[in-house]
């Protein structure tokens, strides 16, 4: 086996075949306490710490299911458009491996709690594109191993292993996507809007930190391939460890064009587990199974078969939040934006700071205006998110005013950013000591048109001639002198009362 | 149905993580046989009937929750105080082979 | 009469009225369990230390006048070591558990302790209550006191046979197929199998989850009672656990013990005779029929036909569950580890211990199980058992609305020899024959002493089986066939058994 397999141009891929992805997005809830014991649910911690019999997996103890956790698949299966099933099951997935204390996983199989919905994802071009979900089903997490000695502190190599179990029995959510396809080259792209938008949805319903570096969000990518011309799907293969936004679209990206050359050459493709490397941006084959799996799945009997009534889910469904998508569309109609304005809006990430600098009192044109282009640009020089820029919509808001009532000019209250931007204070605190503010006492400025009208006659004669739009030169004459300060609308009315 | 051998067995052991000797091969491969086949009428009783429902739980309780509340777990101490070894606070084993699933 | 042949509830009111300590009657036991559990093998771990520290803080309630924790304060038990004790032993007769001191207590436990009930030790049993001969310990079978050459039964022998020996005045057992009432059938003594979900299977090592249920071992109906009342109740911490009162089990043993079955229909179940069934043992259960007639019961005959796929669907079920709950024992976290020597993988350490920690028999079970849960054949084998049981419960509601008991022999023969089924899987499984429906169903029955088979002398149990939360029922009708036969025979039964 090469280490670096070959690939084919991906549009050559596109020439001879169409991708079919699917997604399998694990979320770990952000639940007080863990699935099935009183443990807390937190990131980290010492070693065995946040464990009792029951996630270690102690002879006799016992699971019991956690309701927040229940209400959590719930409302995520409702975001989702999906059946709510009205009666379902854990069942055992039985496989050995250490990190998990009983050697299986209770986990949803045939019974999942919510299926058949969808989630509608933007692309980039403001296109929507609408991805199926199977199912979204509730599991427990494992623990975490450390491997010690040999070189890399990878599970190959290692002298021996050392188990850690604050993080089993966690609560997940497995959202599972259908079969996409049709997407041609945009499937990579669609991987990374739908994992996008799933997290924009967790954000929003408030069940996750979804934080993908921390491995609060997990993403295994199923590629195949089929040649163009044909519906029947080609041997997938998974692809785990998909660590982040940009690294789904890259692992799709690079599985499509290595299966293709694999296809291309006569071979065909192993339906085997891969992993992801994040340094070059291509997947390793796994190591391959001994043995078929062969899961054994039953009905844990250990618990009961959860029944939601329609109340319940009712209830559940009156605490969704506005969710993103619904969101988008309304702000897009309240503010009578264009599709075009408003993918801007939502993908520079400005929305909720636009909606706050309204909420501050500012016409929606203008805040848009500032944080989508002037504040966006800031953003991007800097390398930081919006959000992380140190302006407040407050402050925005406050910038705005100060233009709208003649304090400030266009000009001015970009300087009066940068300076709030640089830490000095508040846009009025930024006014004051820059000493930014716009001239608007006539004899100040009287004396500098004078100065100007004097020192060219020639243009005083052109306009005492009914030639006003010479008067042009004279007002930049006297922006110069006041250094940008003074109100040039003013400034032209006067050179004009002059020149009568 | 059942006819098991060997290599059956063999696999059954695999599956479960069961090291077993050539002779217990012997001993199991005939024993498991004979109760399999015993056992295999329960698929006559039911196999004209599809109007039964399976029965997974002997209660017919639906619905138990807990609160999510922390509860007082044990300490690391506890945690690892059966373990055949154990290396700064966690559970020491020998090399994994497999990949996490 | 010495301390030892007392009955609990006679211990408990002379302790109680100051009249004996319960210190003195424990020690008298642990003096008992010294002079004969060699004989025996009863008991695995005996801890004299925690159980005199329980009865001198009930010595100190009863001379301080504080009210006492129950109404069993201060009166030995025996505990099946299957059930989970802080600090103390429990290996469920497993060498894979030799050594471990759990790290928690078994919600029975935390109730006894609670109850004032002094734990002598921890009782022998078949390996994970696999097994109706107690044979299958690793430590060595466990002894019939009636006939030191045959079997007490199983799996809970350990715990039979330290009440038929007065090791101990009760005891508690687990009840899977039978493992508490087959021994007490055998040995001559009351064993009860509460309704499924009675009782907190919270630290009870798992067997087979949807079956397992602790319950009450004792001499005499009534003791059985009060054991009973202080074991059951709502758990939080067991999602299968019935949140429901606790029938008056004690309240039903008194009112029983008047001798009067006026109105009261029993069904005698027809399918539990014929071949396989001992002369000495149907004439036995012929006389006890006659017996409740005599007492005014109303006397039918009940055909339940599924019940002769009991067995089969049984040892599909029951082997499936352990085959899941059993793979925790890896070698990972606790338990006994074998080839740790650096050369050996994760994966080979789990195989060898497992295969050093664990007998015969619950290798054979975790196989069948194996192969019953596996794809292909899950459907035939699991699937169908569980549709069975279906049909078992079916059976059990139509008769329940003819009679309030069903009655029948609580095994087809009494104690065998040792060694004498253990080559032969299926003969030994038949010994649960009249058993498992009701634990299939989750229904409640128990084993009431008939007397001795004229066959062979040895103790033949009345089964005596009633709804799920009807347990008051069969201890009624109990209570007053043990006070009729006992009067007719001139005594308990036990008092016939030999000196050991």
């Amino acid at each position: 086996m090469t280490a670096t397999a070959e690939v084919l141009d991906y549009d050559e891929v596109l020439d001879h075949f169409d991708p079919v992805l699917g997604l399998e997005v694990h979320v770990e809830l952000n639940t007080k306490t863990k699935m099935f014991c009183g443990c807390a649910n937190v990131f980290g911690g010492e070693p065995n710490t946040h464990v009792c019999p029951t996630c270690l997996g102690l002879p006799g103890a016992l699971p019991v299911m956690n309701a927040r956790g229940v209400e959590s698949a719930i409302r995520i299966g409702l975001a989702l458009n999906c059946e709510i099933a009205p009666w379902c099951r854990f069942a055992r997935k039985n496989y050995f491996y250490p990190d998990m204390p009983k050697n299986f996983q209770t986990s949803q199989y045939d019974e999942p709690i919510a299926f058949d919905g969808h989630l509608d994802v933007m692309l980039d071009d403001g296109e929507v594109v609408r991805v199926g979900i199977e199912r979204a089903h509730m599991e427990e997490d494992t623990g975490k191993s450390l491997h010690v000695g040999g070189a890399t502190g990878r599970i190959h190599g290692a002298e021996h292993s050392l188990l850690d179990y604050n993080r089993a029995g966690v609560p997940l959510i497995e959202i599972v996507t259908k079969p996409i396809e049709g997407m041609g080259q945009r499937a990579p792209e669609v991987a990374r809007a739908y994992v996008t938008a799933l997290r924009e949805l967790m954000l929003a319903l408030g069940v996750s930190d979804v934080r993908m570096d921390q491995g609060s969000m997990r993403c295994d990518a199923n590629v195949s391939l089929m040649p163009k011309g044909t519906t029947e799907f080609g041997t997938r293969t998974e692809t785990k460890n998909v660590n982040s936004l940009r690294s789904v679209e890259r692992a799709v990206r690079y599985e499509m064009t290595r299966q293709a050359a694999v296809l291309r050459d006569g071979g065909s493709i192993t339906q085997e587990t891969r992993h992801f490397q994040e340094a070059d941006g291509t997947t390793s084959p796994g190591r391959p199974k001994e043995t078929s799996e062969d899961y054994r799945y039953f009905p844990e009997p250990d618990l009961v078969p959860i029944a939601p009534s329609k109340e319940w889910v009712d209830e559940l469904r009156g605490t969704l939040p506005e969710l993103p998508w619904q969101r988008r569309k309304r702000i897009q109609t309240e503010w009578g934006l264009t599709d075009e304005e408003t993918r801007d809006l939502f993908n520079t990430g400005a929305a909720d700071l636009v909606a706050m600098t309204v909420d501050a009192g500012a016409p929606v044109a203008e805040a848009r205006s500032w944080w989508v282009q002037y504040l966006t640009q800031q953003a991007n020089t800097r390398e930081v998110e919006l959000a992380e820029l140190p302006i407040t919509p407050a402050q925005v808001a406050r910038v705005i005013a100060l233009i709208g009532e003649g304090t400030l000019t266009h000009k001015l209250a970009r300087e009066v950013v940068q300076g709030v931007l640089a830490g000095e204070g508040d846009p009025d605190a930024v006014i004051a000591a820059r000493g930014l503010q716009v001239v608007s006492d006539d004899s100040a400025l009287l004396a500098a048109v004078d100065e100007a009208l004097a020192a060219q006659p020639d243009v005083v004669e052109k306009i005492k001639g009914g030639k006003v739009q010479a008067a042009g030169a004279i007002v930049g004459a006297v922006m110069k002198a006041t250094k940008g300060q003074a109100d040039a609308k003013r400034v032209r009315e006067l050179i004009l009362e002059r020149c009568q | 149905m059942p006819n098991i051998s060997r290599d059956e067995v063999a696999h059954l052991a695999k599956l479960a993580r069961l090291g077993v000797t050539d002779e217990e091969l012997d001993t199991f491969a005939p024993q498991l046989d004979v109760i399999l086949e015993s056992v295999a009428k329960v698929s006559e009783v039911v196999g004209t009937d599809q109007d039964v429902p399976p029965t997974s739980h002997a209660v017919e309780l639906t619905n138990v929750f807990r609160e999510d509340e922390v509860r007082q777990g044990l300490t690391q101490e506890q945690a690892l105080s059966g373990a055949p070894a154990a290396e700064d606070g966690r559970f020491r084993v020998p090399r994994i082979l497999g990949e996490e699933q | 009469m010495s301390v030892i042949k007392q009955t609990a509830a006679e211990l408990a009111a002379r302790i109680h009225a100051g009249e004996v300590s319960s210190v003195d009657v424990t020690q008298a036991h642990l003096d008992r369990i010294t002079k004969v559990d060699d004989q025996l093998n009863a008991f695995l771990h005996v801890d004299a230390e925690g159980a005199l520290a329980a009865a001198a803080k009930v010595d100190a309630d009863v001379a301080a006048g504080k009210p006492l924790a129950s109404p069993l304060a201060g009166v030995p038990l025996a505990l099946k070591d299957v059930m989970t004790t802080e600090g103390v032993p429990t290996t469920c007769g497993s060498k894979t558990l030799e050594g471990w001191l759990p790290p928690y207590d078994a919600t029975v436990t935390r109730k006894l302790r609670e109850a004032g009930v002094p734990i002598l030790g921890k009782t022998n049993m078949d390996e994970f209550a696999m097994g109706s001969s107690t044979e299958n310990s690793a430590y060595g079978p466990t002894r019939n006191p009636w006939d030191t050459s045959r079997i007490p039964g199983g799996s809970g022998g350990g715990s039979s046979a330290a009440i038929a020996s007065f090791e101990a005045p009760l005891a508690i057992g687990t009840d899977t197929g039978g493992s508490i009432r087959q021994p007490g059938a055998v040995t001559g003594t009351v064993g009860v199998k509460p309704t499924y979900g009675g009782v907190s299977r919270y630290g009870l090592v798992a067997f087979s989850s949807s079956l397992d249920q602790a319950g009450p071992c004792a001499r005499t109906v009534l003791d059985a009672a009060l054991l009973h009342e202080v074991i059951a109740g709502h758990d939080p911490m067991d999602s299968t656990s019935i949140n429901a009162p606790v029938p008056s089990v004690v309240e039903a043993a008194k009112q029983g013990a008047n001798g009067d079955l006026t109105g009261v229909k029993v069904g005698v179940v027809t399918e539990f005779s014929g071949e396989g069934y001992q002369q000495g043992v149907l004439d036995s259960f012929q006389a006890a029929v006659e017996q409740l007639r005599n007492l005014g019961a109303e006397v039918v005959e009940i055909s339940c036909p599924s019940f002769r796929y009991a067995l089969p669907a049984y040892y599909l079920i029951a082997p499936s569950e352990c085959s899941s709950n059993l793979a925790r024992f890896d070698a990972m976290r606790y338990g006994l580890r074998v080839g740790d020597d650096g050369d050996h993988s994760a994966e080979e350490v789990m195989s060898m211990s497992r295969e050093a920690g664990f007998g015969a028999e619950v290798k054979r079970r975790i196989m069948i199980g194996t192969y019953a849960l596996s794809s292909g054949y899950y459907d035939a084998y699991y699937g169908s058992a569980q549709q069975v049981r279906t049909l078992i419960t079916r059976d059990f509601a139509a008769a329940y609305e003819q009679v309030d008991v069903l009655v029948s022999p609580t095994t087809p023969t009494t104690a065998f020899k040792i060694g004498e089924r253990v080559d032969d899987p299926m003969a030994m499984y038949l010994a649960d024959l009249c058993t498992i429906p009701a634990n299939l169903a989750g229904n409640a029955a128990m084993s009431v002493p008939s007397g001795l088979a004229a066959d062979d002398g040895l103790p033949v149990g009345l089964q005596i089986m009633a709804p799920a939360l009807a347990d008051d029922r069969m201890y009624r009708v109990a209570a007053a066939y043990e006070t009729a036969r006992d009067a007719a025979a001139g005594g308990a039964l036990i008092n016939q058994i030999p000196e050991l």
